[in-house]
């Protein structure tokens, strides 16, 4: 039973590339090493064939490719890599192929490009449509390059748009974050993430942070932005399924769909648990039983791979006990909560039963709700859910 | 191994006492190496302190007993036991039956800080039982090391020729070769008649799941074997030794102890209460008919209730308990309930190093999560109904219209100080209370300065500021003097409006202002934000002294996750998780362990 239970599966490719990097930001990512963009293509697609083996008993229903910054390799060479990538694996018919996007490395051909090679969805990195908060990430667009972006991406036929959207920034206040709500909305994207800025240790504003005043704002103020979210999203028609996630329904949609049509269906397998394959530098990968990480050195990675070797650097293995805390921990995520038939048919455990006293301990504070058929975070719980999800893991 | 018994002339029975990290247990793992008792590439640091908290600490906590057979410039093999002794003040009463069990001792003294507060308290027991010094000055080796200057030191403490002061550095082995021929010529062999009805001294023991108590012993007079019936003599308990044997460095049996020597028998006992330090074993047929000392029970000085953050682990906890006793005679403890923190235990301790370290060990070693209420001293409280009372717990403190009058405990402590400290110590001990004795001045750099105190006022962090006033240099000694009355009182805390019982202290009721804001304020600290407002009170006979208020949680929530690399994001909540540890929930409040520890920083 510990396998995922449903035979899709996500596939995530890493472009570790970027124009330049982000003020804020820790993931792995290189800046000036485009003379390697077309052997780290070449070695994705090693890494894939070497992989394929294994997953051939499943379906994909997604292959997401983010970064870094994918489109600052240049629109033809990505378009090709995904059209070969898409044809090499076994996928359903309306496998959803997200690429990740800074406005500044967006025009209409480069997306025209994109879509003919079967990619039907964009996720934007917005975060802020005022220069100055734009300014003090380290982020290099304008908020009127985000526009023509994504005006390129709506006339190139692009008809599934995510938005990333930052808030707790820097002199953030609440009238420029209900201005940058207000001008996401009106471009009416599919879907949006509103993720909170952290201070990672070791980049360049956690430093700033610790020698100058950066004016962040309190966690009584974020609350008070992630409220205004809340509430305008809703305003808006979009529904909110996941933390900070929401999206918008689909017309043909019923009303009882566990999650609105617009989903990320991508993230969605992160939050299930189930299975995923990452392909590239720093890539995860989970198979239902073994979770594992690629090496985030990118000179490893592509001679390791010149070998038609495996760049794995890091794996675990987890108990079904674990595995289940992990599935509570993610599905919790998601504001439809988690569902006891579903998680005993997963790992034979009565979760009910096991975490019976945290549940109660949750629910007398207000911040769980426990019925027959699952359990949910509390409206209230949205604003602290690590203190739920902590006593899961 | 000789089973007959060595000639008593070619035995030494010998411990080592230092102030604590003068390098006491480098020292003795050199000489285990040198007499080829455990081979170097087998050393771990440190071998004679076996438990992990030890090593950790870096102190000994049980007294061991290792022999050694050493060959002698004169051609002879020696006999050559060396029993440790734990350094710290806290553990007295166990190094005053090691020092028993010996007829001298290697007094090791730091070449850089010279003689300290422990160097003179346990000098001092070594000359009460008579014992033989051999003094070395270590640490030679550093930068800083004066040992000439120590070695004068010596020479006017007791009496030696500074020239005949050993000079080594243990951690680099320099001159250690010369230590057991000094050990050999200025110790004298045990004396005693193997013949004689058997009397010998226990003077440690440990328990093993397999064979019982092992009573670590010092046969005085005749020869103890297995298969022979034996009685302790304080406790009149009859019982057969399962088996006798030495340390070498782990046991080693053979077949008898004889008048003189220092090994352990297997009691086959189930607890050391049963088998307790200081008492003397006979044979029951035509035994002893006096034993070597009079038998006296440790005494507990700091008391503490524990409790299992957990309510389902009490149970744990209590066989948790029972197994430590098993090994540590001078643990007490009794069932206790609080409103606050349900069921749990009242436990005495020796000292607070003592406290910390059974608390340790049960959450270590019986993997349970524990809240340990602030540390008391023992009161005495008269009634007026004439009857005297003792109170360890703030919650048992009769109402105040019952009482006639509570008593605390003085001790009477030494402070040894280069003089430059003199005025700033001078400063801390009577602000905390001190009242001024004595002043000698031992050479021109060491000054014993002496007060009477109360035991509550360097319960906590005295020692600590003793040595940051004194930049390491203080050092400190204490002994019981006596009770005094005081015009003493109950602070309760309130926590959400609601008493909670495992916070309250006993005050001075001039303190009250200052403690109960200290208190409220240092609470508000610990507390992590809550879900909502959370008021704290101070109060002293239902009268609130201060407030504040808990910080409200707002926002909490992790952010993206790339790639999904899911592991670390359970390791980021596993880690907030765990500290969430050691909190115990009181009402709808989570309050940490910190909490329950903070009155023991009001000062800061």
């Amino acid at each position: 039973m510990r396998s995922s239970h449903r035979q899709t599966a996500g596939l995530y490719i890493h472009i570790p590339f970027c124009d330049s990097k982000c003020w804020y930001c820790d993931f792995t990512s290189f800046v000036g090493r485009e003379g390697v963009f077309e052997p780290y293509l070449g070695a994705l697609r090693r890494e894939l064939l070497l992989r394929l083996p294994a997953w051939s008993q499943v379906t994909f229903d997604s292959l997401y490719v983010g970064g870094g910054t994918p489109t600052v390799i240049p629109a033809s060479l990505l378009a090709d890599f995904i059209g070969q990538t898409l044809a090499l694996i076994p996928k359903t018919h309306d496998i959803e192929v997200t690429v990740e996007a800074n406005p500044s490395t967006l025009d209409e051909a480069a997306v025209r490009k994109l879509l003919d090679a079967g990619v039907n969805r964009l996720s934007i990195g917005v975060q802020s449509w005022h220069s100055e908060e734009l300014a003090r990430l380290g982020r290099r667009h304008s908020p009127q390059a985000a526009s023509v972006a994504i005006a390129a991406a709506h006339s190139a036929g692009c008809t599934n748009i995510s938005l990333d959207l930052m808030l707790g920034l820097p002199a953030q206040t609440t009238s420029t974050w209900d201005e940058t709500l207000q001008r996401s909305l009106a471009l009416q994207p599919e879907h949006l993430s509103v993720y909170t800025l952290t201070l990672e240790p070791d980049t360049p504003l956690a430093h700033e942070a610790q020698t100058t005043t950066l004016d962040l704002p309190d966690d009584e103020r974020c609350a008070e932005l992630y409220a205004m979210a809340r509430n305008s999203l809703a305003q808006a028609g979009y529904g909110h399924y996941e933390l900070s996630n929401w999206a918008r329904r689909r017309q043909d949609e019923s009303a009882d769909a566990r999650y609105p049509g617009f989903a990320a269906r991508h993230n969605l397998h992160y939050w299930h648990n189930e299975r995923y394959l990452g392909l590239g530098v720093a890539a995860f990968s989970f198979d239902g039983l073994t979770r594992w990480g690629n090496t985030c050195l990118l000179d490893e990675y592509l001679a390791v791979l010149s070998q038609n070797r495996l760049p794995v650097s890091e794996q675990e293995s987890l108990s079904g006990r674990e595995a289940l805390g992990e599935t509570i921990m993610l599905g919790l995520r998601l504001l439809d909560g988690v569902y006891w038939d579903e998680l005993t048919d997963r790992y034979a455990i009565d979760a009910r039963a096991l975490y019976a006293r945290q549940i109660a301990g949750l629910s007398a504070e207000g911040l769980l709700e426990a019925d027959a058929l699952g359990m949910r975070l509390m409206p209230r719980a949205l604003y602290v859910a690590n203190r739920v999800l902590s006593e899961f893991v | 191994m000789s089973t007959a018994g060595f000639p008593l002339e070619r035995i030494r029975n010998f411990c080592i006492i230092a102030h604590i990290d003068h390098g006491k247990s480098t020292l003795s793992d050199r000489l285990l190496e040198l007499t080829g008792t455990i081979e170097q590439r087998q050393m771990t640091d440190q071998v004679l302190d076996s438990m992990d908290l030890e090593r950790e600490k870096g102190i000994t906590i049980k007294a061991k007993a290792v022999r050694m057979l050493y060959r002698h410039s004169d051609g002879q093999e020696y006999e050559l036991n060396l029993i440790d002794t734990p350094g710290h003040v806290d553990f007295s009463y166990e190094v005053s039956h090691a020092l028993s069990a010996c007829e001298g001792a290697i007094l090791v003294v730091d070449a850089t800080q010279g003689i300290e507060a422990q160097t003179l308290a346990n000098l001092y027991l070594a000359i009460d039982k008579d014992l033989d010094i051999v003094p070395v000055v270590n640490k030679i080796d550093l930068p800083s090391a004066r040992p000439d200057e120590v070695a004068e030191e010596l020479e006017k403490l007791i009496g030696c020729a500074a020239e005949e002061v050993l000079q080594v550095s243990a951690k680099e082995g320099t001159h250690i070769e010369s230590v057991l021929p000094a050990v050999i010529a200025h110790i004298r062999p045990p004396e005693g008649e193997t013949d004689a009805p058997l009397r010998a001294l226990i003077f440690d023991s440990h328990y093993d799941p397999y064979k019982g108590v092992i009573a670590y012993l010092r046969v005085v007079d005749g020869t103890v074997r297995a298969a022979q019936p034996l009685l302790l003599m304080s406790s009149d308990k009859v019982f057969e030794a399962l088996e006798t044997g030495i340390f070498h460095p782990d046991m080693r049996p053979i077949d008898a102890l004889h008048a003189g020597e220092v090994g352990y028998i297997a009691t086959g006992l189930k607890t050391v209460r049963e088998c307790r330090v200081g008492d003397t074993v006979t044979t029951q047929a035509d035994g002893a008919g006096e034993p070597l000392f009079g038998y006296r029970p440790p005494k507990p000085m700091v008391f503490a209730g524990i409790y299992p953050v957990d309510n389902d682990d009490y149970q744990a906890l209590r066989e948790a308990l029972e197994k430590l006793q098993l090994n540590d005679a001078s643990l007490i403890y009794e069932p206790e309930s609080s409103v606050a923190l349900n069921q749990g235990f009242r436990c005495g301790f020796l000292g607070l190093l003592h406290m910390e370290i059974v608390q340790e060990r049960l959450e270590r070693e019986y993997n349970l999560d524990l809240i340990a209420t602030s540390p008391s001293v023992e009161y005495q409280v008269l009634k007026r109904n004439g009857e005297t009372i003792l109170v360890d717990n703030p919650e048992e403190l009769p109402d105040e219209s019952a009482i006639e009058e509570i008593r605390e405990p003085w001790m009477h402590i030494t402070i040894y100080t280069p003089p430059d400290y003199i005025g700033t110590l001078m400063d801390l001990a009577t602000t905390r209370r001190g009242e001024y004795i004595r002043m000698d001045y031992l050479d021109e750099h060491r000054v014993a300065l002496e007060f009477n105190i109360p035991l509550s006022e360097i319960l906590v962090d005295f020692h600590d500021e003793l040595k940051a006033r004194s930049r390491g240099y203080g050092s400190l000694d204490y002994t019981f003097s006596s009770y005094r009355a005081a015009d003493l009182t109950k602070m309760t805390v309130l926590v959400n409006e609601e008493p909670v019982d495992a916070l309250s202290i006993i005050i001075h009721r001039d303190q009250a202002y200052h403690k109960g804001s200290a208190m409220v304020r240092k609470m508000k600290e610990v507390i992590p934000p809550q879900m909502f407002k959370v008021p704290i009170q101070a109060a002293v006979g239902g009268k609130v002294v201060a407030r504040a208020n808990v910080q409200e949680l707002r926002k909490d929530v992790l952010a993206k996750c790339y790639g999904g690399d899911i592991t670390r994001k359970r390791k980021l909540l596993e880690k907030q998780k765990e500290g969430k540890k050691r909190m115990k929930r009181v009402g709808k409040v989570e309050i940490p362990q910190e909490a329950f520890m903070a009155v023991l920083k009001l000062e800061d």
